[in-house]
């Protein structure tokens, strides 16, 4: 019935209006991807306040859009200028760029969009058979399942997506923790660190926190690393990509699964994702000493999987309402500001919505090829825009986004507030990733724990007396230990 | 010999600059950390007590447990940082009058001090009293003529362009209402 139900709705999304709609998204998605300084998070924060009053099917419609094609945009400019236009591309660079500097940028791009709808389409195919299973097992989970389940995504993310020491990682998750903390609580209603300011009863506003976090400092890195850049040219294209693919075939589908495998890791996303397949694609391959001097598979590997993370990142979001990377985070915000429910109780509130975002994202994927393939000569002109003209253009549309959301002046002050920690956080080590995931995680731990022990009388015993909670507890503990070393050689 | 953190030997490793600055951060970071988990920690023991102390909740479902456990385990992990910081040679000396002087007077430091000092103007005070369609074009401005993005006469048509076209988008598309409005509603 769900395969059913899915085709059904690939098939009723066929209209002018939704495939206008979704060529329109995907070509922002590219704008927003080829541009450093914007990122696939910054983007969908900024459309969730400009499609607030959207039937929530055309906002996420946007969305999906405007992610699948930010993150395959990246690419454009990691090839043409070495410059990721977003972090999943970082690895792009390292033989993109090289690639263009020999003249073959063209076929560097091509490599990266087929690489990239291959990866989508993996990564949907992933999303449709995996989520139904999980949501499946996730309907039996209680409230002491949910609390691991919570407390285990934060600190995996702080673990795998700090640039410093993972205890850093921890502690940025913990902050956001307490940030989720402010306003009223979910059990007894009891107002927490407001400090008397009305605006904060309903708790910090996400919008502008998760701007504020991701804009800012990359704001002020787009005006400090702003240097004289050259753009490779594209050349008439040499590649046979059919070749090229069969000749990777089997290297595709592992850098395709790792990518849905890392993607479904809470919080840690497509960026991560991109640098492991690059490291497995280097080290199975028959000449690893040549990587970083433009190979074809280095370019392809990192955009297979971080393409095919999306698709990955979407199974924990809709499935157990734990996002799987920083933009799946804010598309989950978006969800429940339309009034949805990410997590097992979608599949009963919304029975079809799971294969309705499974058409979108089959859409975008065939708006990605199509788009992918007449966009990226126009796209190498935006990158002609100084970073110094950009920066303060894109400061403006981050403030103007944060304030449409509610229209109150306290939310952008927020923002520069936000934007002010984030800086010196990003400065010293405190990733922004994990402080978000434990902001959208921090009410589903702080609740679960507190209800799991009402039911069980204050018996710490009700949080690990479950098979599924047990498991769960010895993947965080197993966290914890396995970086302990750390700490115990100094660093 | 490393013995592990607890140890306070002094075996410094060798610290390239880029480490030795986040250790040194790292040190100034860790203590406001420290300041900040111990006051929220006395805010949930307190919000806690007096929920408990009224009958309301018991101890298990008190609002301060959650925020009270995760203020614990900040200060924990931020004696580690502390504690790892020192042990591998971070120290305190950038925050002499010499070594302030030399890092204030580079570009390094400037521009982000610059650039979020401008923000900081736009949002808490020209956004407050003057037409969000000029305070956006004085930041824009300010923006490019300080930091020397492009020649004066392009800075300001860039900025008045910009500022005009995304209040019109907000205001007549999305529907925003702007704090102060010049023309339509922006």
């Amino acid at each position: 019935m769900g395969y059913f139900t899915f085709f059904k709705a690939i098939i009723n999304f066929i209209s002018p209006y939704n495939l206008g709609l979704m060529a329109f998204s995907m070509t922002l998605g590219i704008v927003v991807g080829v541009l450093p300084g914007l990122s696939a998070t910054l983007g969908i924060a900024l459309l969730t306040g400009i499609t607030y009053s959207y039937p929530k099917e055309t906002a996420m419609v946007i969305m999906i859009g405007l992610y699948i094609g930010a993150i395959y945009a990246g690419s454009l400019s990691a090839i043409l200028i070495n410059i990721p236009g977003t972090g999943s591309a970082a690895a792009t660079c390292l033989d993109g760029y090289p690639m263009a500097k020999q003249g073959k940028a063209t076929d560097a791009i091509i490599t990266a969009r087929i690489a990239s709808f291959i990866g989508s389409i993996v990564g949907l195919v992933c999303f449709i058979i995996i989520t139904p299973l999980i949501i499946r097992i996730a309907l039996n989970f209680t409230s002491a399942e949910y609390f691991w389940l919570g407390t285990f995504g934060i600190l995996i993310c702080g673990s795998l997506s700090s640039p410093d020491l993972p205890i850093k990682g921890w502690i940025a998750g913990m902050i956001g923790m307490m940030l989720s903390y402010v306003g009223l609580e979910d059990i007894g209603a009891y107002e927490r660190f407001t400090f008397g300011i009305p605006e904060l009863i309903s708790g910090v506003p996400w919008v502008p926190l998760m701007i504020g976090f991701f804009a800012i400092p990359q704001i002020v890195k787009l005006i400090k690393g702003a240097k004289e850049f050259e753009m490779m040219k594209q050349f008439k294209e040499t590649i046979n990509i059919l070749k090229v693919i069969k000749e990777n075939l089997k290297g595709i589908v592992q850098w395709a699964l790792l990518g849905v495998g890392i993607g479904a890791l809470p919080g840690v996303g497509e960026n991560i994702a991109a640098w492991a397949a690059y490291g497995i694609a280097k080290r199975n391959s028959r000449y690893p000493e040549k990587f970083g001097t433009g190979v074809i598979e280095g370019v392809m590997a990192p955009e297979v999987a971080n393409n095919a993370a999306i698709g990955g990142a979407i199974i924990p979001m809709l499935a157990l309402g734990v996002p799987g990377s920083p933009p799946t985070a804010v598309l989950m915000g978006a969800l429940m500001l339309h009034g949805l429910r990410p997590g097992p109780m979608l599949s009963i509130e919304n029975p079809t919505f799971i294969y309705e975002m499974g058409a979108w994202l089959f859409w975008g994927t065939v708006m990605l090829f199509v788009i992918g393939m007449l966009s990226a000569k126009p796209m190498s002109q935006i990158l002609k825009v100084p970073p110094k003209i950009l920066a303060p253009l894109i400061a403006v549309l981050c403030v103007v986004g944060a304030f449409s959301v509610s229209s109150e002046t306290f939310d952008i002050k927020l923002l520069i507030i936000f934007g002010t920690v984030s800086y010196i956080m990003d400065k010293y080590g405190y990733s922004a990733g994990p402080l978000i995931l434990g902001f959208i995680l921090g009410p589903l731990t702080d609740a679960n724990f507190r209800r799991t022990l009402y039911l069980a009388n204050g018996n710490l015993l009700s949080l690990i007396n479950r098979p599924i909670s047990f498991i769960l507890f010895l993947a965080t503990a197993f966290i914890l230990l396995r970086n302990l070393p750390y700490f115990k050689r100094a660093k | 010999m490393n013995k592990g953190i607890l140890s306070m030997k002094k075996e410094k490793p060798v610290l390239d600059e880029k480490t030795k600055n986040m250790r040194d951060g790292d040190i100034i970071i860790s203590i406001l950390l420290i300041f900040v988990s111990i006051w929220t920690a006395y805010e949930s023991l307190r919000m806690s007590y007096e929920m408990y102390s009224r009958g309301l909740s018991d101890f298990y479902t008190v609002p301060g447990l959650s925020p009270f456990i995760v203020s614990v385990l900040i200060l924990i992990c931020a004696i580690v940082v502390l504690v790892n910081a020192i042990r591998v040679g971070g120290d305190l000396k950038f925050l002499s009058p010499t070594v302030l002087k030399k890092t204030f007077s580079s570009l390094e430091t400037f521009t982000p001090i610059i650039v979020i000092g401008l923000m900081w103007i736009y949002v808490f005070i020209l956004v407050d009293r003057i037409p969000f369609i000029i305070a956006t074009f004085i930041f824009i401005a300010l923006m490019m003529v300080i930091f020397k993005a492009t020649r004066l006469i392009w800075a300001l048509l860039i900025s008045a362009l910009y500022s005009v076209a995304i209040v019109y988008f907000f205001a007549k598309i999305v529907g925003t209402i702007f704090p102060i409005t010049l023309f339509f509603n922006g």
